[in-house]
């Protein structure tokens, strides 16, 4: 993990240089006495930059030790941090259906993206058959409708491409 | 009026069936909220603002709102034990000890002890705002800017304590939480932010937006990757009520949770969240087994749970007394009590006594109802939750879409939700723990307006916050732990702290 740590190390002391610039330029600094709109976000690039490279120098020195087990909450025994290789057969249409899914939302309305996504999700991330694909599509996309329409009051679009 | 007649006068509107009716669904619908992920208690009381139009009582409506705001925090508990993911964000800190002792057979017993910490709290917190609402508020009146800056100081010094393995990482989400909250309208100079054009991006980003994204959808994201989580969700509960050893273990933790939560929740932008990281923090900090936290120390939940429910009960402090809305949920009841017509504030005692004291009443009312809902029926609470991932996973998802989408009526929304969830899913990659990142963004707008206020007050000097008192004693415990931090990552192995 240490190479992406540094990676990400980098990453972030770039991108801390870049929010201290940009505030400085176009946000402006103000004074001590009134500090204007970039002063807050100055302080923190600066500080995003200093602990990106702390990290960084971090990740050479914990090279040198082995890890001594992972430490606090997180997702459990199975890391998904630790595994070889992503299991991206299920990530990758899963993030991608979501995407399609904001993307949808409002062009083809509630109804038709709902079902669509549910029908993708169960079809693309859990390989399940067309039966139980269509039975869960239509009940969850009914059941999400009667709780945000008719019991939270939610105006949900009817879709752009329909009106 | 005194208070126990003031107290007589109140149970008398709260105990009518209708004011019943709608304490036990505000419990239900609270319950219901805090432990599905994804919707919380802030967002469902704003989705049933309008719904206060048709309430004709402010009392009523008021009682509604409070007991889906409290009953958020029994809740929340649920789904951070079974299934590692917060209902809400002051339950965030229960993952951290609940899910690891459901993992280990022990989800009963966690939910238990959270209910029952949850119900000695909230009443505590209930009876301390009877008795003694007046003094505490003006207390938290004499807070000032400089205070209000060190004392969020201190809270996310305390947030950098919770993410544990790494204090580097812990500042790095304390820096982007900051980040994040200020994009947007600068609220002094009007200036708009980091929005890059984009109008949406001019009113920043939405809590519940970013919560619902790195909590909901980043665990989900993260759960792809893994076949464990069919193996959680289908966890048992088993016997709820704790055994004696977790009673000896728990009490004390009850009890400093109740103070903390109590104390935490008056001053303005403390509140549940601020609480129950304080509580874990000083429970990690007095156990004789610190070691055991992290791994499923039943003090790790007991305290923050009662710290949580504490704090929402003496958050009404300010918002009934001064006027002051403490947090998001508070603030959407001050909007709900506005749109009555009444005024929250000092005087609102003596002008409508039947809401200040009807609103107290039902808390003890409630509190007792949510006993009831959440310890001999977290069973049925968890049978939300005994669904397999695969058909989970897509409802949460669509949970989260639309209720990011109601906030503001907007897809923006989603696609914050999309990137704030891939965001959540990074983190979790790299080791980095959320909290922190969440409690900044939540701080921010009032650490950056109570610096500039104060920097004008003092022309400028930052002497202004050790030359006030209050101030003084907050940066001294803030330099108290950043040097307890540093002696702890000397002594500690390099790898452990990166």
């Amino acid at each position: 993990m240490n190479r992406t740590e540094r990676i990400s190390a980098a990453a972030v002391v770039v991108f801390g240089i870049l929010v201290a610039a940009y505030s400085r330029h176009y946000l402006k600094l103000g004074f001590l006495i009134s500090p204007d709109a970039g002063f807050l976000p100055f302080a923190v690039g600066v500080a995003l930059a200093g602990l990106g490279a702390l990290w960084f120098a971090a990740s050479f020195r914990s090279e040198a030790v082995p890890e001594s087990g992972k430490e606090g909450g997180g997702a459990g025994e199975a890391d998904p941090a630790d595994a070889p290789v992503p299991a991206l057969s299920r990530l990758l249409p899963g993030i991608l259906l979501v995407i399609a899914y904001a993307w949808l939302f409002e062009r083809a309305g509630y109804l038709v993206s709902t079902v669509l996504f549910m029908v993708g999700w169960q079809k693309f991330v859990e390989r399940e058959g067309w039966l139980k694909t269509s039975v869960i599509a239509l009940l969850s996309a009914a059941a999400m409708y009667a709780l945000f329409v008719h019991f939270l009051k939610v105006d949900l679009p009817t879709g752009t491409w329909f009106s | 009026m005194g208070i126990f007649s003031g107290l007589i006068n109140g149970f008398s509107i709260a105990l009518t069936p209708v004011n019943l009716l709608f304490a036990f669904i505000g419990a239900l619908l609270g319950t219901a909220v805090g432990v599905l992920p994804g919707l919380g208690p802030a967002a469902t009381i704003a989705l049933l603002l309008p719904a206060t139009y048709a309430i004709s009582s402010p009392v009523t409506a008021i009682i509604l709102m409070a007991g889906i705001f409290y009953g958020s925090m029994y809740g929340g508990s649920t789904t951070s034990i079974l299934l590692n993911l917060p209902g809400e964000a002051a339950s965030v800190v229960t993952c951290i000890d609940g899910y690891k002792m459901a993992q280990k057979g022990r989800a009963g017993a966690a939910l238990g002890i959270a209910a029952i910490g949850s119900f000695v709290a909230g009443t505590a917190g209930v009876l301390g705002l009877t008795l003694f609402a007046p003094k505490i508020a003006g207390f938290a009146l004499s807070f000032g800017p400089p205070e209000m800056f060190s004392l969020a100081l201190v809270g996310l010094l305390m947030a950098v304590t919770l993410s544990g393995a790494s204090v580097i990482k812990g500042l790095i989400m304390l820096a982007m939480g900051l980040l994040l909250a200020s994009v947007g309208l600068d609220p002094i100079s009007g200036k708009t932010r980091f929005s890059f054009g984009v109008i949406e991006l001019q009113s920043g980003f939405d809590f519940v937006t970013l919560a619902m994204g790195v909590f909901g959808l980043g665990e989900i994201f993260t759960g792809l990757e893994s076949v464990m989580k069919t193996e959680i969700v289908t966890t048992k509960v088993g016997q709820v009520w704790p055994t004696v050893k977790d009673w000896v273990d728990s009490r004390m933790a009850i009890l400093r949770g109740t103070l903390i939560g109590f104390f935490v929740g008056i001053i303005p932008g403390g509140g549940a969240v601020i609480s129950s990281l304080v509580s874990y923090a000083l429970e990690k900090k007095v156990s004789k087994h610190p070691e055991e936290f992290g791994q499923g120390a039943i003090e790790g939940v007991a305290g923050p749970e009662s710290a949580n429910n504490a704090a929402s009960s003496s958050s009404f402090i300010p918002l009934l007394t001064l006027g002051i809305p403490g947090n998001a949920s508070i603030a959407m009841i001050f909007a709900a009590l506005l749109i009555k017509g009444v005024t929250p504030g000092p005087f609102l005692i003596q002008e409508h006594p039947e809401v200040f004291w009807g609103v107290i009443a039902s808390m003890y009312i409630g509190n007792v109802m949510l006993l009831v809902l959440n310890l001999p029926m977290v069973g049925i609470w968890a049978q939300l939750l005994r669904v397999p991932f695969g058909i989970l996973a897509p409802v949460i998802i669509l949970f989260t879409a639309i209720g990011s989408y109601s906030i503001q009526g907007q897809a923006f929304d989603i696609y914050s939700l999309v990137g704030f969830g891939l965001f959540g899913y990074l983190l979790r990659k790299l080791k980095f723990e959320p909290g922190p990142l969440v409690l900044a963004f939540v701080l921010g707008p009032m650490i950056e307006g109570s610096m500039r206020r104060s920097l004008l007050m003092s022309g400028g000097s930052f002497l202004i916050f050790v030359t006030h008192p209050i101030s003084m004693a907050l940066i001294g415990l803030f330099a108290f732990l950043v040097l307890g931090q540093a002696l702890v990552m000397f002594r500690k192995k390099p790898a452990v702290q990166t």
